[in-house]
């Protein structure tokens, strides 16, 4: 475990301090009162119940529903405002899926306290009647905004946002998905209609900057991370948008290590991440705020102490 | 950690220009990677789990076969791809009035990386092959095999039975043999493909107005079926390395 810390010069305060029973102290004190949010994120983990099987191969071990329950279990009595995203894939890829249709997926997801998933191409392979199906086992949101559903039976089940509050802070999620032309059978995914990821995506970020008054946007894209060809990605998404701060995508299977810095269209600083698949990795972002603040920050000096 | 202060120090530049409601001062990451001895089951979560687990491992933990060696994915030829792709030739000319001139399988249908040497289970094949496609058996002119194979030449190669030999020359397939007698684009060829391809996936459109017969068999039964065929005659799994694709100056 990297044992990182923050430290606020002008806090004066440690950021192991600032968590929900420093805050309080801190607000008294007539410190700045700073918020911490923290955003746990998996993606394409495809049916991965059990860990990978000891078998040889190369992810022997690694995964599992039930360990990464214990690391989020964990992480939520240390943080006081966990977001917990999915961005899509859940389905498919062990006989799990093929025995029980997602429905171990989707309870799994809920008992870990899943806070909203976006919909991947392979969350289609049971049909949209099976997705659908499904359902009812999820107590989380299916966000997707530029699949247009309202001739299918998703018609009222996935919304195109949702807005987070957490001590005060608004954190907007939506979510986009991939063009299915090619990709999925059209017997799977019937008269969904794909909509412009960019143009949606614009006018779904800046609703929640502008009229959502969200401190922090995060987009669930399935679109993956980046291709050799022209074809739509998370880093072209990044740069031909405004409004959006993170970018947490799937699809294309990519572990980055780190999220990875882009510019958006206006030279603002986006985040980009992918933590590879099949629950290998639970991501963590913590984002810090400082409340009701306004104008500048002054010095603001970050230190590592690793 | 570059980014965490980079992307700080710009979202710093770039908030403060206009007043919020909350100011975003520090952002930082990290990845938990979930290996065997890393964390403790969550015991609630394995008690969800166990009863769809023991059902299914009645029928997972079948034993059907031996695998000789390690078998990898790769491209453009690879053992298991190589094995794959005869696998389903084999067992698709075993069916009762089939006869294919080659198989192939779409690269990204191939689920794992690798697979181990050892006990081969039914499971083994599921995570191998989890999809419920189907084996189609198309009857396609020369013409469209070539497309076909520029659409695999373009893709750097997929799994393809042995009976094909091709060079990717610039992209496109070239010297193209079936059976080691040049493609002819005038003549009919059978070939066994997955559904998802033989409907246009991945995007061929070219194949959808091919004619076609659904053998209404899952890729992965075929598979099983001719692991557990090969077993009944004491043979083990083995990859034949014979390359079918070519590079450029090979």
């Amino acid at each position: 475990m990297i044992n990182r810390r923050t430290f606020l010069r002008q806090a004066g305060l440690s950021a192991t301090f600032l968590t929900s029973g420093g805050m309080d102290l801190l607000a008294l004190a007539g410190q700045p009162e700073m918020v911490k949010i923290t955003i746990l994120h998996t993606n394409d983990v495809h049916s991965r119940v059990d860990p990978f099987p000891m078998d040889g191969s190369r992810n022997q071990g690694l995964g599992g529903a039930a360990k990464r329950a214990t690391l989020i279990k964990k992480i939520r009595e240390q943080e006081k405002n966990v977001l917990l995203l999915d961005a899509g894939d859940i389905f498919q890829g062990t006989p799990y899926f093929n025995f029980y249709q997602g429905e171990v997926e989707m309870k799994l997801m809920t008992a870990m306290g899943y806070d909203a998933a976006t919909i991947g191409n392979h969350d289609f392979d049971a049909g949209i009647e099976g997705l659908v199906r499904q359902m009812p086992h999820a107590d989380f949101s299916f966000l997707n905004a530029n699949y247009d559903v309202k001739n299918t039976l998703l018609n009222g089940k996935i919304k195109d946002y949702q807005v987070f509050t957490k001590s005060g802070i608004r954190i907007g999620v939506f979510g986009l998905g991939i063009d299915p032309d090619g990709l999925i059978p059209k017997a799977l995914c019937q008269d969904v209609v794909y909509l412009d990821p960019v143009k949606k995506a614009e006018e779904i970020a800046n609703r929640l900057k502008n009229e959502e008054k969200c401190d922090f946007v995060i987009c669930l894209s399935h679109l993956g991370y980046k291709y050799n060809e022209n074809k739509v990605s998370d880093t072209i998404l990044a740069a031909e948008t405004t409004g959006i701060d993170l970018i947490i995508g799937g699809h294309t299977h990519t572990f980055l290590n780190e999220p990875v810095q882009a510019k958006n269209k206006s030279g603002k600083p986006v985040a980009i991440t992918q933590v590879g698949w099949a629950g290998i990795i639970l991501g963590r972002i913590d984002v810090l705020f400082e409340r009701n603040r306004k104008g500048k920050c002054m010095t603001c000096n970050n230190m590592y102490v690793g | 950690m570059n980014f965490k202060i980079l992307y700080f120090t710009t979202l710093v530049v770039f908030l403060s220009s206009c007043a919020k409601k909350s100011y975003l001062a520090d952002v930082t990451s990290r990845n938990y990677r979930i290996e065997k001895g890393s964390y403790t089951n969550d015991v609630a979560i394995s008690d969800m789990i166990a009863p769809y687990k023991e059902k299914l491992d009645l029928t997972m933990n079948e034993v059907i076969g031996q695998n000789t060696s390690e078998m990898t994915k790769g491209k453009p030829n690879s053992t298991l791809t190589n094995w794959f792709a005869d696998a389903l030739y084999e067992e698709m000319n075993h069916m009762q009035g089939v006869k294919v001139d080659f198989a192939i399988q779409n690269y990204g249908g191939v689920r794992v990386n690798s697979f181990a040497a050892g006990n081969v289970t039914v499971g083994n094949v599921y995570e191998l092959m989890p999809f419920d496609n189907t084996m189609y058996v198309l009857t396609m002119k020369g013409d469209k095999v070539q497309l076909l194979f520029d659409k695999i030449a373009e893709s750097n190669g997929w799994p393809i039975s042995k009976s094909v030999q091709l060079r990717v020359e610039f992209g496109k397939a070239v010297d193209i043999t079936i059976h080691g007698k040049p493609l002819d684009p005038a003549k009919e060829y059978v070939a066994a493909i997955p559904d998802y391809v033989a409907n246009g996936g991945d995007n061929m459109d070219f194949m959808r107005d091919c004619q076609k017969w659904d053998s209404q068999k899952y890729v992965r039964d075929i598979l099983i079926n001719y692991i557990k065929r090969q077993t009944s005659m004491g043979q083990p799994l083995q990859a034949d390395p014979t390359k079918r694709i070519l590079l450029s100056g090979e």
